[in-house]
């Protein structure tokens, strides 16, 4: 090959490199001002088209296109916690809130993960395609891998996929500071899989008709498709004029620095009873402080988010609790943002070694019964028709003391998985809720009489009745069962029921690290006796399995017991404190009156010393 | 993990010095230990005089009281350092936690009626001095260990202090241990008689 073809050939492969490099875009990287760039900007939609109000072909605007187009590298952010959804790291993290799959009458409530955490289902196992989650947690998932990577798309949902579109990263969920931004409206436009339409509706920009989920498979949304029905028309988008400006321009009230009600909109916690109203509850002390959310859970343009726990592996030392306010860790600096550094005067250092500092620190007090909460993600809290029932499904408990992951004792937040499955050859296959609601709603006047979104309730005899239908409607479901509770209920030769121990029934639990109350609130501000004392909720509170099953209702175990250890050392351990104080007394004044006896024997040997070493004849 | 290296080297070697000092000195170990195991059950056994223990018999008991509860202590406190490298928890603790007040008073009761005899009276006998010396050490370092962990229990010492307040008492316990044994070497010295050494056979 002639010479000047090699140099030709080097040459293209270098320049294609470079250009083929992610080089950084105009917003990816701060030139150091502290001051807010203005978000003035053209909106494209997912074609690369500049959107204008007057357009005929009224496509939603594109997220990635309009923010990722020249300012910010997408594909960089898409590698977020936020988005990547367990998909595009080795990185899974500590075992974290689930997903939660329910029906109220089938009294259905699985937690469910893309990511591997031991006690979660993968959608997959419970039947959940991509386009189901999507359609069913889209909501409350601000975009990315999952809703948009073809790769992860099963051919059965393909032509779903193309009518709805793609769930890109909805940036605007956290970083639009507009008022006018409605986050229940995006979870409204999820439902109707208006996938490609949701940011736009939810910013206020433009209005949007329709829904994807009545447009049948042939759908073309570039082509002109007439309404399957009056009452079901084609997906549009009307914009707003005011928000345009004679160039075409819109302005978005970017922050970088997230306000926490945008982050409550996916991450509320609410404790559920008449005592518990929004009112009567104060925030986190950091908040209460002035500090944000952001402020501790920081992300660089990777937004791979600092999740706050001590031996994360991506995470700041600084930015837990013992690195801001200890200094504990390699690097960690303390006192940042004014943390003030805890005394934790009479607290023997034992503690630290078996507790988390969520343990005394974090969550609701403790109270001999463990409290039932809410969350956004799995009541849908904060969006259109919420049931606020204080008996809706899931059923989660909060807090329950358990070992986390590091093997320290922090308060979690728990689910007892509740499902009904198919046991062929001890391969358990979930079975969809939809058959086991018919049966169910079928057999009983459930559904006139269950308003409240509690789960029904099942006596044996219609346990019995459920499971034998499910296996008369279909035969090639062989044996059925109902995992609840922490068992596994089968009828034996169908009339008997059985229940026992199962671990796919086995409670899920996620660390309860929010809301921090004030020093003065945490456990052991009163003394040893906050925890050791013979009733105290850390040790003894009662923990009983939630089912609907109503024979296997009512059973207690205490926090200890359930957590593995013994009743007997943790209630002699309490026993002892009874005592404790009269002890320590004993104690000091044992070691006062020897220390007394040293000190007069040392002076009297003193005096004895000097007597000794002078003259007895020499007096003066 | 320091720590747990340390108080087994340190225990080993007190206990074996001790052991071969006695040897070296002419004191069979089994006909020693028989000597004090007999004290030890004297003093348990001593009967109450008119419904009371006498001074010697409450003298005697405080001391192998005291003893007795060391052994526990040093046991409790060291079981999980050394087989598990890991602080003390569980029953071992709750044992540990229970045995310390009874051990507090028994050096108490031992430092009422033992320190007048253990005074300084300018005595010029070597093993006299020693013992007297183990003796207060023995107290002192008592005290240290007691009031180190006793206040680590009050709302007054705080991380950082209590850093410091447990190893002044896992290093206080550890000296006393060392000089507990060094104080039953001397008193052994003292008040039992040497084995007669078995005269050389002459080869004729």
């Amino acid at each position: 090959m002639p010479k000047i073809t090699w140099l030709a050939c080097w040459a293209l492969f270098f320049t294609t490199s470079i250009f083929a490099q992610d080089l950084p875009k105009l917003g990816d990287k701060s030139d150091g001002s502290r001051s807010l760039p203005v978000h003035r900007i053209k909106l494209f939609d997912e074609n690369g088209d500049v959107v204008k109000p007057y357009h005929q072909r009224r496509l939603p605007f594109s997220t990635k296109e309009s923010c990722g187009g020249e300012c910010h590298s997408y594909k960089t952010i898409a590698g977020g916690w936020h988005f990547e959804s367990g998909f595009d790291s080795n990185d899974q993290g500590r075992p974290g809130q689930p997903w939660i799959l329910v029906d109220q009458f089938s009294a259905t409530q699985i937690p469910l993960s893309y990511r591997k955490w031991q006690g979660t289902m993968h959608p997959d196992s419970a039947g959940i395609s991509p386009f189901d989650f999507v359609k069913t947690f889209g909501g409350f998932y601000p975009g990315g891998v999952l809703g948009e990577v073809d790769s992860l798309h099963s051919l059965q949902n393909l032509a779903r996929w193309d009518v709805s579109g793609q769930q890109q990263i909805n940036c605007l969920a956290c970083h639009e500071i507009n008022r006018g931004y409605d986050s229940a409206e995006y979870v409204a436009q999820i439902k109707k899989e208006n996938f490609r339409w949701a940011p736009t509706a939810a910013s206020g920009i433009g209005q949007v008709e329709g829904s994807a989920a009545k447009m049948p498979d042939h759908f073309d949304l570039y082509g002109n498709f007439d309404a399957p029905s009056p009452n079901s028309p084609v997906p549009m988008v009307f914009y707003e004029n005011s928000p345009f400006n004679r160039k075409g321009e819109v302005l978005f009230e970017i922050e970088r620095k997230v306000p926490n009600e945008k982050c409550y909109a996916c991450h509320s916690t609410a404790i559920v009873g008449a005592e518990n109203e929004r009112w009567h509850a104060d925030e986190d002390v950091h908040l209460s402080a002035g500090m944000n959310c952001v402020d501790c859970h920081r992300n660089g343009l990777d937004h791979k988010m600092n999740r706050g726990y001590a031996d994360e592996k991506m995470g700041v030392a600084s930015l837990t609790c013992a690195g801001c306010h200890l200094g504990e860790g390699e690097s960690a600096l303390a006192g940042r943002m004014g943390a003030p550094k805890p005394e934790h005067a009479g607290m023997p250092l034992v503690h630290f070694d078996k507790l988390s500092c969520t343990a005394c620190h974090s969550g609701p007090s403790p109270q001999p019964e463990l409290a039932n909460i809410k969350t956004s993600i799995s009541h849908r809290l904060g969006t259109r028709g919420v049931n606020k029932s204080a008996q809706a499904v899931p059923h989660l408990q909060a807090p329950v003391f358990l070992p986390g992951h590091d093997g320290k004792i922090a308060p979690h937040k728990m689910i007892w998985p509740a499902f009904w499955a198919s046991l062929n050859d001890e391969k358990i296959t979930v079975i969809q809720t939809e058959i086991v609601r018919k049966i169910i709603l079928e057999t009983t006047t459930y559904r006139d009489t269950l308003s409240t979104g509690e789960w029904p309730q099942f006596s044996d005899s219609l346990l019995i009745v459920v499971l034998n239908k499910l296996v008369e409607e279909d035969s090639t479901l062989g044996k059925t069962g109902y995992f609840s509770g922490g068992k596994l209920f089968t009828a034996e030769n169908d009339s008997q029921l059985v229940a026992e121990q199962h671990p796919m029934a086995a409670p899920y639990s996620w660390p309860l690290v929010h809301d921090v109350r004030p020093a003065q609130q945490s456990l052991g501000s009163n003394g040893c006796s906050d925890c050791h004392s013979l009733n105290s909720p850390i040790y003894f509170a009662n923990i009983s399995p939630l089912s609907p099953v109503t024979s296997a209702q009512g059973e207690k175990i205490s926090m200890t017991r359930f957590r593995g250890a013994s009743d007997f050392a943790a209630k002699f351990f309490a026993f002892t404190f009874i005592f404790r104080p009269f002890l320590k007394f004993l104690v000091l004044a044992a070691s006062f009156l020897i220390g007394a006896i040293i000190l007069i024997y040392l002076f009297k040997g003193l005096a004895s010393f000097t007597k000794n070493i002078s003259d007895e004849k020499t007096n003066l | 993990m320091f720590f747990s290296i340390v108080s087994f080297s340190v225990i080993i070697i007190a206990i074996g010095g001790l052991i071969s000092a006695l040897q070296v000195a002419n004191y069979p170990i089994g006909s020693t230990i028989k000597h004090w195991w007999q004290e030890a059950v004297e003093a348990w056994s001593a009967a109450p005089k008119n419904g009371w223990l006498s001074k010697k018999t409450i003298r005697n008991l405080s001391y192998f009281l005291g003893l007795d509860l060391v052994v526990v202590l040093a046991l409790t406190g060291l079981i999980q350092p050394w087989l598990f490298n890991q602080n003390m928890s569980g029953f071992l603790l709750i044992l540990h936690m229970t045995a310390a007040p009874f051990f507090a008073i028994s050096l108490a009761l031992v430092a009422l009626y033992w320190s007048y005899a253990q005074r300084y009276s300018g005595e010029k006998n070597r093993l006299i001095m020693k013992i007297k010396l183990c003796f207060w050490s023995v107290l002192f370092l008592g005290v240290l260990v007691i009031l180190s962990s006793a206040l680590s229990m009050f709302p007054v010492a705080g991380s950082s202090a209590q850093q410091v307040l447990i190893s002044l008492h896992k290093y206080g316990a550890l000296l006393l241990v060392v000089i507990i044994l060094m104080h039953i070497y001397y008193l052994t010295l003292l008040k039992i008689k040497p084995a007669k050494k078995a005269k050389s056979k002459s080869i004729k």
